[in-house]
């Protein structure tokens, strides 16, 4: 996507990697929408899904922790079926769901209104 | 699975928990989970040494995982922010340690003025400023060895990580084999503390403290018993807590007294007889000061690792407290020292020898 270097590259990484911080967390929150997981499961459901994002995987964990232990947005449990790999599975609170029903609104307005007005950039 | 891909991943959570603060029990078993599958994944449900590597490439380095994790910023005053916790924990170490030795040494100056020797003119002075001089020193050898880590592979462990890491081990739970060996040490040095035998090899002085000795050894066992019982929990850790303070209030009468031992038992000819030890005297000048010196070094030890237990218990017991655990629970156990060990461990104990076994809730 990007080629080269000078200010244009480094205003672009700047801003793609501030834009993939905002919506790592909503991605999270959509991809346990769908139901319980555990960590690994949630990296690879959001590098199938939103490839985009390109999170590396260690960062995934700390946005887990951060959204569960100081945003109280999810909870977690501890499943030992299989004790050689014991499994943290997240899910949604009710103020998670409450904060994806927002920050979806303001994403669907934000992509409709910034798809218009890229259009017209794109039509120059 | 083989046994040495998930060594590669032990070691490599080794390195992690070297960055990490002291209640990440949870997060090291998150990766620990993580590392297996994503390895299974690259092997095709295979563990092998190349995807375990791979694994841990993309899951990233220890110190950036690691305080990712622990949310710290990019600096702390002078010190990056991947080595504030465990410098901090080096810091308290020598704090321990500083003082241990400034009490050690005043009563150690107490015995010497008795006997003549020059005293120590700048007690207590010289603690704060033996802890500026170590922590000083400290800033200057991480400096020096990360220059010398620059090019170790993520797997490895570097050098700067074994010194940080040196004593990080305690933060881990207590193994059911150390608490067995507390229970056997215990007991056999209490008892042979109050034989008549032994106690006659003793110097007057010394026999008052005896009976204490035995005691807190007694105590000691019963500490190792509630350990290899109940794992690790806030009433063992009190105990142990407690069991410490009173170590180090004794080590304060025991560095009085000197080397106490005056006799040794001596078989001739399948007859025992004792040995009056200060006939050795007589012919080597130096010797008495030497055993003095020996002593002296024992118990500073002793002090000194009953007050780093002591740091550590009170680490522990607000953070469990912090989350919600109470004073009671079937807690956990570390792992021993060795991976002989812990294969002996897992052999007689079963697998929650494994101090990778999280908690119970989260």
């Amino acid at each position: 996507m990007s080629g080269g270097s000078g200010p244009a590259t480094e205003e672009f990484e700047r801003w793609s990697t501030e834009v993939k911080k905002g919506a790592a967390a909503l991605a999270i929150l959509a991809v346990l929408e769908e139901g319980p997981a555990y960590g690994y499961e949630i990296v690879k459901r959001l590098s199938d899904k939103v490839t985009f994002l390109q999170l590396e995987q260690g960062t995934v964990y700390p946005l887990l922790r951060r959204l569960e232990k100081e945003r109280k947005l999810l909870i977690s449990e501890w499943d030992y079926a299989d004790p050689t790999k014991p499994k943290k599975y997240y899910r949604l609170e009710d103020e998670g769901k409450r904060a994806l029903k927002m920050m979806t609104e303001t994403w669907s307005v934000l992509t409709n209104e910034m798809k218009e007005l890229l259009r017209r950039v794109n039509a120059q | 699975m083989s046994e040495e891909p998930l060594e590669m991943i032990e070691k490599y959570l080794e390195r992690v928990r070297i960055y990490l603060p002291v209640d990440s029990q949870d997060t090291l078993t998150e990766i620990r989970t993580h590392l297996i599958e994503e390895a299974q994944s690259l092997g095709q449900g295979k563990i092998t040494r190349g995807s375990v590597m791979l694994a841990i490439e993309r899951f990233g380095d220890p110190k950036e995982a690691a305080n990712a994790y622990a949310g710290t910023g990019k600096k702390v005053g002078i010190i990056p922010a991947e080595y504030v916790l465990p410098a901090g924990r080096m810091a308290m170490a020598l704090v321990a340690l500083v003082i241990a030795f400034g009490i050690g040494a005043y009563f150690v100056w107490v015995s010497l003025s008795l006997w003549g020797f020059p005293t120590i003119e700048n007690w207590p002075f010289n603690i704060p400023v033996m802890i500026v001089f170590w922590v000083g020193l400290g800033v200057l050898v991480i400096g020096v060895l990360s220059f010398l880590d620059k090019y170790k592979a993520p797997t490895e462990k570097t050098v700067l990580e074994g010194v940080l890491g040196a004593g990080s081990g305690v933060f881990t739970p207590k193994s059911r084999t150390d608490a067995a060996g507390d229970i056997v040490f215990g007991l056999v040095f209490a008892v042979i503390l109050l034989l008549p035998q032994i106690q006659l090899c003793f110097i007057p002085a010394f026999l008052p403290v005896v009976g204490v000795m035995a005691f807190l050894m007694a105590v000691g066992a019963a500490k190792g018993y509630l350990f290899f019982k109940a794992g690790e929990n806030n009433a063992n850790l009190l105990f142990e807590a407690v069991l410490s303070a009173a170590w180090i209030v004794a080590c304060m009468v025991l560095v009085t007294t000197g080397w106490p031992i005056v006799y040794v038992w001596n078989n001739t000819n399948g007859v025992w007889s004792l040995f009056y030890l200060p006939d050795l005297y007589g012919d080597i000048s130096f010797l008495p000061l030497l055993f003095n010196g020996v002593w002296t070094f024992i118990i500073f030890i002793v002090a000194v690792t009953n007050s780093w237990q002591l740091v550590i218990s009170g680490m522990k017991i607000p953070m469990y407290m912090k989350a919600g655990k109470g004073w009671w629970w079937q807690g956990t156990w570390g792992s021993g020292l060795h991976s002989g060990w812990k294969k002996w461990s897992r052999r007689l104990f079963g697998r929650q020898s494994d101090d990778s076994a999280p908690k119970q809730s989260s």
